[in-house]
């Protein structure tokens, strides 16, 4: 259970870190002197590393460690950052994050982390700085080999460790593949010979099948070296690090000083222990020695001499090691006596050692010797064993026995919950601030039919309460959904870079706003067409260097990534200063691929012209590229903004820029529609279509060319007769004399397309679900849907861009 | 009594993988993303053991040692420094600092509950 978990957390969190590092990366190209991005950078890296190694993930953990080294190596300003070195880093953070996924997927990786490392290890400065990396922990020594030597060869041994030179214990058992990756065996015994005498080599043939399955591209052998060297255990690793992989079995040792005598009484005593559990009680003493050596000041040295002799006591004590109750000094202990015992226990644990050695040479117990290492065997004692060695208390903490519940219990974990869920709750909100609705009609109800005021105070307050609590539910459910617009943005530097880098254009991208929140469905929606939005201002919009130098624009050329809110909307533009789009230009395509007639296209203004862009099936672009622009362009933009109920503008000046805008809604669950009357049925218009209401005398609507207009605040209002459109009373009356003198009052919603529609009466603002309409009712544009009031009566919503430009809905019926 | 033990690291993983080790040798275990955190935490509650990290952000696992072991109530609590930094100074200035022991990255579960064990005498059940 705790692997799986491990993993899964693990591949959480490397998600996570790959982002930031690509990010940190990107930005470090623009600002490659800002130190603290590339430390962060590269302890984020670290961390990831480290975090791999735990989680299993050997292969993420050595490509991360190459690319560490590289980071380090430009932290220490051995080399430079350039955008060849951001290809590498990213390329081959890119790996690591495929590694990532692959283990994700439970698949095996497609990338060859190998070969990204033998990559990336190019940009190192030296051979040696990259061994810095290297790690130091080594393995024990095989006592096992060791014992079976030859005893010539055990002498000799000795003689050289009399002689102060290390020996390194090597096995080396090379996947039988190793051929293939360019990698001889043979070498690497050269450059061993290189570094000190090799006092033994024997080959493992164990692995060589019977001649006649003898494949001759294959390596069977294997070869176990000691090496007597004056060279540091990192050099000797350094020889095998582009063969450090799981395929190929190697094993580096480092021999320890070896004592004279033994303790048997020590050593039976520590039998209760596993060799790790040994190993570690002695490194613990010794590191003592150490902080002992390296202390600043008596005091600290006083504090350790306490601080460690009342452990050993707990330590004596609990598992009644007569021997070390022995020798341990009392408190308060003295330093000199402290540092005796220490010198004595390390000595007693040393000797207690080649007493073990001995025992295993009789066949009395077996050891292991492999600590440090994640995957090393099993200890001898049984993990059941074990307990009763070590008491563990009685499930008396809470969240001890069940281990996963436990695992889950840290701090501020997100609960993932299906979207599905996520998406019944918000939509239940939704229902529950429309069916309280219902109430003011029964206040009224009681009120006026039944005339019992108290109560219908009484159930007014209520609801108030009532109302809150629904508005306030609808806004939590809402805020859980809500996104970050940066979940789209971040992605876009990347994008920009390869992109500009391909094009060989020269692009500087600025995003603001990447905090401004959007509903998570709204996100996803707008994920694809803010790609096609970049790569199309990339590829169409943005000059090439020399096209801007020669006409004096700045290079690299912006592109802006920008989001805000704007009343209960979300604005997200994307602007590029480059060419801009020629209002002829979409005049012609218009004309050519039939949306237009050439009349029309005369008459429609440069700004509606270029929103042409948007239709299906057409592209300005004649070419065919790679990166965007097959004639499925901007109107698929458009459709999956319509999807979520948002709309897409797009403004341009040629030769400076165009500026794509796209308006969203903040949610999808529920909308706000303005409710008025037309001859006496109530009709909702979506809140966010109109700009203001305002109401009119009769006189003052005048008529220009037969079209009914107003003039508001100096300005020409062009009127539609909602009654008329829809086939209902007219409103207006259009005979110019009947309105003379009149003072019948005419309600106006302004749109913010500037055309006014005219209705018999505003009833207010209303929150509805909004649902589209189904059937054969589909089809007519000008509705745009249908909601449930409060008072259970249907809500026809108008949609009144198509109202207002089509003639109605008699149009076409 | 149950012995509490606070997690200081600024791996999700890390923190994880060594809460999961306490808990199982019966700590009550708390966790922190940094020492600045920690120390935080240290001043409301008293803790019996800390795993702690070296490298981490704000601040850093030989500054929280430092002001750990100035304090009386910590100075003697046993705290393990589980660290991917191994050079030689590295581990001198964690003891130096006032490590009781100074490990590699990655540990041994079995390793970890081992040291545990006997740094607090035998982990919560032996407290009582």
């Amino acid at each position: 259970m705790i692997v799986i978990n491990l993993l899964a957390t693990f591949i959480q969190e490397a998600r996570e870190y790959l982002e930031n590092i690509s990010q940190g990366l990107l930005y470090l190209e623009e600002n490659p002197a800002d130190a603290k991005v590339l430390d962060e950078i590269f302890r984020v890296a670290h961390t990831l590393k480290g975090s791999a190694g735990i989680a299993g993930l050997t292969e993420v953990q050595k490509l991360t460690h190459a690319l560490e080294d590289v980071l380090g190596a430009l932290r220490d300003g051995q080399i430079i950052y350039d955008s060849e070195l951001a290809d590498v880093l990213l390329h081959g953070f890119d790996g690591v994050k495929e590694l990532v996924e692959a283990a994700a997927g439970g698949q095996a990786p497609t990338v060859d982390y190998r070969q990204l490392i033998t990559m990336i290890r190019e940009y190192l400065p030296s051979v040696s700085d990259a061994a810095s990396g290297v790690t130091h922990i080594l393995r024990d020594v095989d006592k096992d080999a060791l014992a079976a030597l030859p005893e010539n060869v055990q002498k000799n041994i000795s003689v050289a460790r009399g002689q102060g030179l290390n020996i390194f214990q090597i096995c080396f058992m090379p996947d039988v593949g190793i051929f293939y990756t360019g990698t001889d065996p043979l070498l690497l015994v050269d450059e061993l010979m290189e570094l000190g005498q090799i006092i033994y080599l024997q080959v493992d043939d164990s692995g060589l099948p019977p001649l006649c399955e003898m494949d001759a591209e294959l390596c069977y052998l294997g070869i176990n070296i000691y090496l007597a060297s004056t060279a540091e255990p990192a050099r000797v690793e350094e020889v095998f690090q582009f063969v450090e992989s799981p395929e190929n079995y190697l094993r580096v040792a480092v021999m320890g000083e070896v004592g004279q005598s033994a303790t048997v009484k020590v050593a039976n005593t520590l039998a209760d222990l596993s060799s790790k559990e040994r190993k570690m009680f002695k490194e613990f003493l010794k590191q003592q020695q150490t902080a002992l050596a390296a202390a600043e000041t008596d005091e600290d040295r006083d504090w350790r001499a306490q601080h460690i002799t009342k452990i050993l006591h707990r330590v004596a004590q609990n598992y009644q090691w007569q021997w070390l109750i022995e020798q341990l000094p009392d408190l308060p202990v003295k330093q000199k006596e402290f540092q005796d015992f220490l010198a004595r226990l390390v000595e007693l644990l040393s000797e207690s050692d080649e007493q073990e050695l001995s025992c295993k040479e009789t066949g009395r117990k077996t050891i292991n010797g492999d600590t440090a290492e994640i995957d090393s065997m099993a200890s001898p004692v049984s993990v059941n064993d074990r307990k009763n060695v070590l008491p563990s208390p009685g499930g008396s903490s809470p969240g001890g026995k069940d281990g996963e519940k436990a695992w889950e219990s840290g701090i501020n974990q997100p609960i993932k919950v299906e979207q599905e869920k996520l998406d019944r709750m918000m939509s239940l909100a939704g229902e529950l601030v429309v069916a309280k609705n219902a109430l003011p009609y029964l206040v009224k109800k009681l009120e006026i039919e039944h005339g019992l005021v108290e109560l219908a105070r009484e159930m007014k307050e209520k609801y108030s309460i009532l109302d809150r609590i629904a508005r306030d539910m609808q806004d939590t459910v809402l805020d859980v959904r809500l996104m970050p617009v940066s979940y789209i943005f971040r992605k876009m530097p990347r994008l920009v870079r390869d992109i500009s880098r391909s094009l060989g254009k020269s692009v500087r991208l600025v995003t603001s706003g990447e905090e401004t929140q959007l509903d998570k469905n709204i996100i996803q929606v707008l994920n694809e067409p803010m790609v096609h939005l970049v790569r199309n201002a990339l590829d169409h919009g943005v000059e090439s260097p020399e096209e801007r130098q020669d006409l004096g624009k700045p290079v690299p050329a912006t592109v802006t990534l920008r989001s805000y809110r704007e009343g209960d909307r979300v604005i997200v533009e994307v602007e590029d200063d480059g060419r801009g789009i020629a209002p002829d230009r979409v005049r012609a395509m218009a004309v050519k691929k039939n949306l237009l007639t050439p009349e029309e296209a005369v008459s429609v203004s440069d700004e509606e012209a270029l929103n042409f862009i948007f239709m299906p099936g057409f592209s300005t672009n004649e070419e065919v590229s790679d990166l965007s622009g097959r004639g499925v362009g901007m109107d698929v933009v458009a459709t999956s903004l319509r999807q979520v109920n948002g709309k897409v503008r797009v403004y341009s000046e040629p030769g400076s820029g165009t500026c794509i805008r796209m308006e969203l809604p903040l949610t999808m669950v529920t909308s706000k529609v303005l409710l008025v009357k037309v001859s006496g049925q109530p009709y909702g218009l979506p809140l966010d279509a109109v700009q203001e209401t305002v109401k009119l005398n009769a006189s003052q609507i005048k008529t220009m060319k037969g079209q009914p207009v107003a003039v508001l605040r100096n300005e020409l209002v062009p009127l539609s007769d909602t009654g008329s459109l829809l086939a209902r009373h007219k409103i207006i009356n259009t005979d110019a004399d009947a309105n003379t003198g009149s003072d019948e009052e005419i309600y106006i919603a302004v749109l913010n397309t500037g055309i006014g529609l005219a209705v018999h009466d505003l009833l207010g603002e209303q929150d509805i679900i909004l649902k589209p309409l189904e059937g054969e009712l589909a089809g007519i544009a000008i509705f745009a849907g249908a909601a449930v009031l409060g008072d259970g009566n249907v809500l026809l919503v108008l949609n009144p861009h198509e109202l207002t430009q089509t003639g109605g809905v008699m149009d076409g019926v | 009594m149950v012995l509490k033990a606070l997690v200081v690291d600024d791996s999700l993983t890390v923190r994880g993988y060594h809460s999961h080790i306490l808990q199982e040798a019966g700590f009550e275990v708390e966790q922190s993303v940094n020492g600045y955190e920690a120390l935080e935490k240290t001043l409301l509650d008293i803790y019996h053991l800390l795993v702690i990290d070296i490298n981490m952000p704000k601040l850093d696992g030989v500054s929280l040692l430092k002001q750990l072991r100035q304090r009386e109530e910590y100075a003697d609590i046993p705290v393990l420094v589980v660290s991917t930094e191994t050079s030689e100074q590295d581990i001198r200035a964690g003891l130096v600092a006032g490590a009781t022991i100074y490990l590699a990255k990655p540990i041994h579960p079995e390793t970890l509950t081992f040291l545990v064990k006997i740094f607090t005498a035998g982990g919560g059940g032996d407290c009582d």
